[in-house]
């Protein structure tokens, strides 16, 4: 198997993980405007 | 930004998806197939190393992109592991997490917005011990 397989876990982390990169841009994009201001 | 700044649920994230990559894909395997652990990671880089060789016939790019980069991901996370031995992943994962961690506080801390930020961030990180 390419990825060795996924179990629940693994996929829940990757939820997380693209989940934490989404906040990360929102954030970033609120400072941005702030900044702007 | 070089990983636009880790927050927690990445690094959790990021934590679990390694930890199943040796639990499950690795020991877990060993176990259900009654082979060794070094047997099995070199059967998870040749499936790897063969599936990355098909990945063009994804058609969507960005699935193609996201695919190619995921198992690109697995195959160098096990050959470190491999290298540090598999009984020692934690301390590996951990090793790895502080260094995306330390590229990210460079960055945001020292580098932003400087002429060549980006060669200095990749140079600065040959300096931290994994």
């Amino acid at each position: 198997m390419p990825m060795c397989g996924f179990n629940q876990e693994m996929l829940e982390s990757m939820d997380e993980l693209h989940e934490g990169l989404m906040e990360a841009l929102v954030d970033n994009e609120s400072l941005d405007s702030e900044e702007q201001e | 930004m070089p990983w636009c700044g880790f927050n927690q649920k990445m690094e959790q994230g990021l934590l679990g998806l390694q930890a199943g990559l040796v639990e499950h894909g690795i020991i877990d395997r060993s176990k259900k197939k009654s082979q060794t652990h070094e047997e099995t990671l070199q059967k998870e880089l040749s499936d790897m190393s063969r599936f990355m060789k098909e990945i063009h016939r994804i058609r969507d790019p960005e699935l193609r992109e996201l695919t190619e980069t995921l198992t690109k991901y697995a195959c160098a996370f096990y050959k470190l592991v491999n290298k540090r031995g598999i009984n020692n992943y934690m301390k590996t994962i951990q090793a790895l997490n502080k260094f995306f961690w330390e590229m990210d506080n460079k960055y945001y801390t020292e580098l932003e917005g400087k002429p060549e930020d980006m060669k200095q961030l990749a140079e600065y990180l040959n300096e931290i011990k994994v």
